[in-house]
């Protein structure tokens, strides 16, 4: 218990020695993600003093404070800008930002930025009309609909239910919406057509076997051709143009295996922007324009910042960047194939978002993000009594509001986890000290999950590397380079893979465990690879397998079970050494399901038994230490977790004193306006 | 629109064929380099061309295992594949040039290929070398090869593959995993791979570009193109599948894409009809 106890106020003690990135860092998460200006100010300048001899962080967090000073209205603003430029003449981008808020404080009173949709129902894979009335968007709550929100009335309304809509762009004309359409049967996108006024009347524009993803992003103005970003089967991208009429598909750029966020015809639709990773499992993207005939490509923004298109307007191409230190909305005039001179900093901070939903014809930006706030804490436990033994705590300060995915190495000394950025960072921190131990920076697209390897040096993920390939994959420790251990294959050829996912660690680190799925949903199979020898092994196949855990001693493996889609579930216990076992520690009964949340040091499979029924609400279950050991019997837990708001499931450390769980913070899904941000004359 | 107006793009490669601002495509450029191409007076002893090693015939390769230079001098890689190149963004085996104006005239000064320098071959042809660059860089960059019944089959025509040339073609993306290299239009990734083929005897026959590291060639026209590899130590379609099921040659670089594939016999075979599909003729 003292132990416990040692351990988190250790980790109290570790935030108070935040460092300057940390406090920064947090001070982003408070302004932006909470709207907490005069907390994010005190970090700010808490990270400014104490940053030392990084310059550059001094110089970001002075120019941000400012920035809270200006939204809050306060001339207190206008000494840190000023600071910033006396100050930090070395920090160029800084003090750029900084002389554009002291020299042009019009630009400061005129541009607007405010929030015109927040709620659960936002979404980011639309675009607005142009006369910035409607924003397509997919309804997730009506099974991925294809649906329109009215920012001025509010209302929302379906144009094609019952599929799964995605990537949707409304012509410029403002009568027609074009949208990405997910065959669940054959798995892979089809483009669809649909009216924005009278019937809407749904129709398939294209589909090609060979094409199995395909995102509409804008219509030219004329509305004659559709600007895609395509997947082809082999996984690499391609830059096309859909013609609205027929449906031909003209490919204009292969691009390995890198996509763009959104793509923009230029307003005589002589061009198209777009914005690429700068290189293989990179998240710095840079922008080009390439005319959609063909003839020639710019590589209009190409540094080391983090370049985003956004649109265009007034002779100017638009793009978000972080070379002022955060991300900041630039305009750059360009006409006739070339860039006709250097970029122009239109708004200094547009705050974190996912991408561009376009301009209207009034010339505002419409942009915007989704998800929610979290943080991965931990706790004491006593699972003789279930009961907390002390309060729960954060375990690690940095990347604040977007950490996940927790996991504990074998020692139970270290936490490693996800924190889902740009790019993707994967942390490991020393639970007894807080102290950020290492960050891998996985070379993948995306992490759905990440496993901290026994020894706490690296990772195993679930995700999709950067060749677009979905599986299992461990990192190399110092790259970040993702070596498959097993990726989804489509052995038949039906067009849908079998799956690989639910990674885990033996307790020894020698093999690493994951389900396959089969593609047509007939099986699940729980398989073994050994790292050393390459050698596979399936050690269970049936109907339904999830839910998987490692006892700590290595011994069992506890996982969900069950014979067919009408059958009860199970709860078994495989043994992982020796001759294979299969123990049945628990069957469901009618309204129940099952999950696993971990072990006990005893040995005993931590189960909890869920109502299913609509009368009973979710969590509101049992909770069960059902032993491995069939000499010993099952016990119900009476858990107090004391309000910890965690989502499940609850990671358990090895030595079963702790649980590390997520915890979800405020929603941060919101689309915003910038108006009046344009110069009064653009490029040309 | 000059590039539009000078070459037609075939079907299945893309409609942006990158140009150099300084070297734009015309087609009086494309004849020039043309008539360069089969010139021998860029060879010291006038023995060769650059069509004597990439001869069209054989889609611009030349069915030797290493090129021969003047005097017989025999060269240490194969002859790739002119196909496609201009799409590329690394050039020769080793991808030591990079762009197609450098490269064409490396092999007009190598003592083991033509050994001529650029002031002779400049006076020879009365052009600057410069302009001797560019024409030949454009020719280079006309040589296009779409349209197979590939590009047929995945532009919507789905019988212009056989069953098992669109079986090989789910073994290519699956589980023979070729598309960790070959990828795209050009079914290539531009990119250096150690697949083990120069390890002998324990160190590296030919380092390449250090970690006996190559550039994955284009697949297009394969049939045409043998033998395989950077040295040409494969003769056959066949070879090229029996060495990469067996998983390469194991060394401390080997590119971890490559692993033992256990295909089946009838499995190499329609990979191998798949490949052959990439041909035109």
């Amino acid at each position: 218990m003292k132990r416990v106890l040692g351990c988190l106020l250790l980790a109290a003690a570790a935030f108070a020695a935040e460092t300057p990135q940390e406090m920064f860092e947090k001070g982003l998460v408070k302004e932006r993600s909470e709207g907490n200006l005069k907390e994010a100010i005190q970090l700010y300048e808490r990270a400014a003093e104490t940053a030392g001899k990084n310059r550059a962080l001094a110089a970001k967090a002075l120019l941000e404070a400012g920035e809270c000073y200006r939204k809050m209205g306060d001339s207190q603003s206008r000494k840190l800008f000023e600071r910033v430029v006396k100050e930090y003449p070395d920090q160029k981008d800084a003090v750029a930002a900084a002389r554009l808020r002291l020299e042009d404080p019009n630009a400061a009173k005129t541009a607007l930025q405010r929030q015109v949709w927040t709620g659960p129902k936002v979404d980011v894979y639309g675009s607005i009309s142009p006369d910035g009335r409607l924003l397509s968007f997919v309804d997730w709550a009506n099974h991925g609909a294809l649906a329109i929100h009215d920012l001025t009335s509010g209302e929302n309304r379906t144009v094609e239910p019952g599929g799964e809509a995605e990537y949707s762009t409304i012509s410029k004309d403002g009568k027609l919406v074009a949208y990405s359409w997910f065959k669940r049967d054959v798995w892979r996108y089809e483009v669809r057509l649909a009216n924005l006024t009278g019937d809407a009347k749904p129709r398939r524009l294209f589909d090609n076997p060979e094409v199995s993803d395909i995102e509409p992003y804008d219509w030219t103005p004329d509305g004659k051709w559709i600007a895609v970003g395509i997947k082809r089967a082999d996984r690499t991208a391609q830059i096309g143009l859909l013609s609205a009429e027929n449906g031909t598909l003209k490919v204009l750029k292969s691009a390995d295996w890198r996509g763009s966020t959104r793509m923009f015809f230029s307003p005589d639709g002589q061009y198209l922007a777009y914005d690429m990773a700068a290189g293989d499992g990179e998240a710095q993207r840079d922008v080009y324009v390439i005319a959609v005939d063909g003839s020639r490509e710019t590589a209009a923004v190409v540094d080391p910042n983090q370049d985003i298109v956004m649109g265009w307007a007034r002779g100017l191409l638009l793009f978000a960047s972080d070379r002022s230190g955060s991300m900041g909305l630039w305009g750059l005039p360009f006409h006739d194939a070339k860039v006709q001179g250097p970029a122009q900093l239109l708004k200094a901070d547009l705050g974190t978002f996912e991408s561009s939903l376009g301009i209207s014809n009034s010339g505002a930006l419409f942009f915007g993000r989704t998800g929610v706030a979290r943080n991965v804490q931990i706790a004491g436990i006593d699972w003789s009594t279930g009961r907390l033994t002390g309060p729960p705590a954060d375990v690690i300060r940095k990347f604040v509001g977007s950490n996940s995915s927790p996991s504990w190495s074998r020692d139970g000394r270290y936490l490693g986890c996800r924190s889902l950025r740009d790019p993707i960072v994967l942390p490991v921190v020393n639970v007894e000290t807080g102290k950020i131990e290492r960050e891998i920076r996985p070379r993948m697209s995306f992490v759905a999950a990440a496993h901290l390897s026994p020894d706490a040096r690296t990772f195993v993920v679930d995700g999709t590397d950067w060749k677009g390939r979905l599986g299992v994959f461990l990192l190399a420790p110092d790259t970040g380079d993702a070596i498959p251990v097993a990726v989804s294959d489509d052995p038949n050829g039906s067009g849908k893979p079998d799956q690989v996912t639910n990674s885990d660690w033996s307790a020894d680190g020698k093999k690493i465990y994951y389900l396959k799925i089969s593609g047509n949903g007939a099986w699940r199979a729980f398989m073994e690879k050994d790292l050393a020898s390459g050698a596979e092994r399936e050690l269970l196949r049936n109907w339904r397998l999830g839910s998987m855990r490692v006892s700590p001693d290595g011994k069992w493996i506890a996982m969900v079970n069950a014979d067919s889609a009408d059958s009860p579930k199970a709860v078994v216990a495989i043994s992982a050494t020796g001759v294979q076992r299969i123990k049945e520690l628990y069957r469901t009964k009618a309204g129940e399901d099952v999950r696993i949340d971990g072990w006990t040091p005893d040995g005993e499979a931590l189960v909890g038994i869920l109502p299913v029924s609509p009368g009973k609400p979710a969590g509101s279950g049992e909770l069960w230490a059902m032993p491995a050991d069939e000499s010993r019997t099952a016990r119900k837990i009476e858990p107090d977790f004391g309000g910890l708001q965690a989502v499940p499931p609850l990671i358990i450390s090895p030595d079963g004193q702790y649980i590390a769980f997520v915890k979800n913070g405020p929603s941060i899904s919101e689309v915003s306006v910038l108006e009046n941000f344009l110069p009064k004359s653009g490029g040309k | 629109m000059l590039l539009l107006a000078a070459i037609a793009i075939p079907l299945g490669l893309d409609l942006y064929l990158p140009v150099p601002e300084e070297n734009p495509l015309t087609a009086e450029k494309i004849e020039l380099g043309r008539r360069l191409f089969f010139d021998r007076r860029l060879s010291r002893d006038g023995s060769l061309a650059c069509a004597s090693c990439h001869d069209p015939e054989r889609a611009y390769s030349d069915g030797r295992s290493v090129a021969v230079g003047v005097s017989g001098r025999i060269g240490r890689r194969n002859s790739p594949a002119l196909i496609n190149r201009g799409y590329g963004r690394l050039f020769f085996w080793d991808g030591r040039a990079a762009s197609l104006e450098e490269q064409v005239l490396l092999p007009i000064q190598d003592s083991d290929e033509m050994n001529l320098s650029l002031a002779e071959a400049s006076a020879r042809v009365g052009l600057a070398p410069g302009e001797i660059s560019h024409a030949l860089a454009t020719f280079v960059r006309s040589i296009l090869s779409g349209n197979s019944r590939f590009d047929q089959f995945v532009n919507g025509d789905r019988n212009a593959l056989s069953a098992e040339e669109q079986a090989g073609l789910q073994l290519f993306r699956g589980k023979a995993n070729c598309t960790a290299c070959h990828v795209g239009p050009n079914f290539t990734d531009e990119r250096l791979h150690n697949t083990g083929i120069a390890w002998r005897d324990g160190r590296f026959a030919d380092s390449g570009a250090g970690h006996g590291d190559f550039k994955t060639p284009t697949l297009r026209e394969i049939a045409r193109t043998a033998p395989y590899m950077h040295d040409g130590s494969l003769a056959t379609l066949n070879a090229v599948v029996e060495y990469y099921n067996r998983g390469g040659n194991g060394n401390p670089q080997l590119d971890p894409e490559l692993h033992p594939l256990h295909l089946s016999e009838g499995e190499k075979r329609n990979l191998i009809q798949f490949l052959r599909s990439l041909s035109t003729r």
